[in-house]
């Protein structure tokens, strides 16, 4: 069900904004904006075909959790 | 390549903002579990520790008129150091907007659409996100000022309909968490919500140059205060302490148990509407910043071309940010520490640098007309 509504969801972006917005996109921009796009697709597929990733706020918390734990 | 044509926000559509935006997700955890019935207080003491902070974001504002912080970091940094700096605020912006994301669908969620897959109020919610951002800062003014009095008028009714049923014994014993406790934790208040104000900065370049900043950031400190003051008060004397920290979301709560007189119940709808409406303005600002931050890093004319792409990862990163609901209630204890770089270090790095080059350059005109 998620992957289905992610592809949905890449569609949309494909083709109400990717495609209208390509002719006016700069090299710079085009290569920004699919490899946005692609970094962000792929972690929200990698996510809904249970595939762990590293938490951000895990790594967050155990760096701030040793900052202050060794000053203090 | 075309140069932008400059957006433009008038002082009371940035006020407005800026209200909108202390309000935000701040009125969804509101009751601070180490202060208890004390949270009020705690968020007189964050007030009184922010409006220095403020006064620094505001000062930014006035040294560098019609210019963001990306371009006045830019400007006082140069290249190399600039760049760091501003893919630290750039992450910054981001990372809130998935905070606010993650936490707004998992209010939605918990409290209303049980069956519905967080994908897709995640989605919705990024869709209209998208929408405004593209629409321009401009549109966000406009649409700020339209909600606010709808925003107000619901919690200002919450609260007055809410009077036969408070208990105002919940709110006693005053300070018995002691004033060290309640000015130490007023610091988790200071970063959630006022400091986190500094995403504003990002998109200063739009406040137009005649209208005082200063005046702009205390009024919406004061006006959101005492906006989240009321809610707060609200729900320790009709939830009492026990209930409203076991709560997760103990505004949505508070309001569901409202009943007057049998004809007007269950309108714990209206508050949600408002909270997610004040969450969506939170969400567009940190969008927009971390838009503008990105097309400054990689020198691009109009941030609102890459725009969907960066909700796209917004969405992505609220999903990989928490395992779970408790570790997202667990991250708000350790939040303070986390922003104390993007919203005290960089901001004061940035004013203390831009003071002394902007009194140089005053110095260097003043000789040049006296000779």
């Amino acid at each position: 069900m998620f992957t289905v509504i992610v592809t949905f969801f890449l569609l949309i972006v494909i083709l109400f904004d990717f495609l209208p917005l390509r002719k006016s996109l700069s090299v710079k921009e085009t290569v920004l904006y699919c490899v946005s796009l692609l970094i962000g697709f792929s972690a929200l597929m990698l996510y809904g075909n249970f595939v762990e990733l590293p938490g951000i706020t895990g790594v967050i918390l155990r760096a701030v959790g040793k900052l202050f734990s060794k000053s203090s | 390549m075309p140069n932008m044509p400059k957006e433009a926000i008038s002082a009371s559509q940035a006020v407005c903002v800026l209200i909108l935006f202390l309000f935000g997700s701040n009125a969804l955890f509101n009751i601070d579990a180490h202060t208890a019935q004390d949270s009020w207080i705690s968020l007189l003491f964050a007030l009184i520790y922010a409006l220095p902070v403020l006064m620094i974001y505001a000062r930014l504002m006035k040294l560098f008129p019609e210019k963001d912080l990306f371009e006045i970091i830019k400007l006082l940094f140069g290249k190399v150091t600039g760049k760091v700096l501003v893919a630290l605020m750039t992450w910054y912006a981001l990372h809130l907007a998935a905070l606010v994301l993650r936490n707004f669908s998992e209010f939605i969620r918990i409290s209303v659409m049980f069956q519905t897959p967080q994908i897709v109020i995640m989605i919705i919610m990024m869709l209209l996100v998208v929408y405004m951002t593209k629409s321009g800062i401009e549109t966000m003014g406009r649409w700020s000022i339209f909600m606010m009095p709808f925003i107000l008028t619901i919690s200002l009714l919450t609260v007055i309909l809410s009077i036969n049923k408070i208990d105002i014994g919940n709110i006693y014993p005053i300070m018995e968490h002691g004033l060290g406790t309640i000015a130490a934790h007023a610091f988790e208040f200071f970063s959630f919500p006022y400091a986190e104000t500094v995403v504003f900065l990002c998109l200063a370049g739009c406040y137009k140059r005649k209208e005082s900043p200063y005046k702009l950031y205390v009024y919406s400190a004061l006006t959101g205060t005492a906006i989240l003051l009321l809610v707060m008060l609200r729900n320790i004397l009709l939830l009492g302490i026990p209930m409203g920290i076991a709560d997760y979301f103990p505004s949505f709560t508070a309001v569901s148990i409202l009943d007057i007189g049998g004809f007007l119940a269950h309108i714990e709808g209206s508050t949600a509407t408002n909270l997610i409406l004040a969450g969506i303005i939170k969400i567009t600002v940190c969008l927009a910043a971390a838009t503008k931050g990105m097309a400054s890093l990689f020198g691009i004319q109009n941030y609102k071309n890459i725009v969907f792409p960066l909700a796209v990862l917004t969405i992505a990163l609220g999903f990989v940010i928490y395992r779970s609901t408790l570790e997202m209630i667990n991250f708000l204890d350790l939040y303070p520490y986390y922003a104390i770089p993007f919203q005290l270090a960089i901001p004061i790095l940035v004013w203390v640098v831009g003071e002394i080059k902007v009194r140089k350059m005053r110095k260097k005109e003043t000789k040049e007309i006296s000779s």
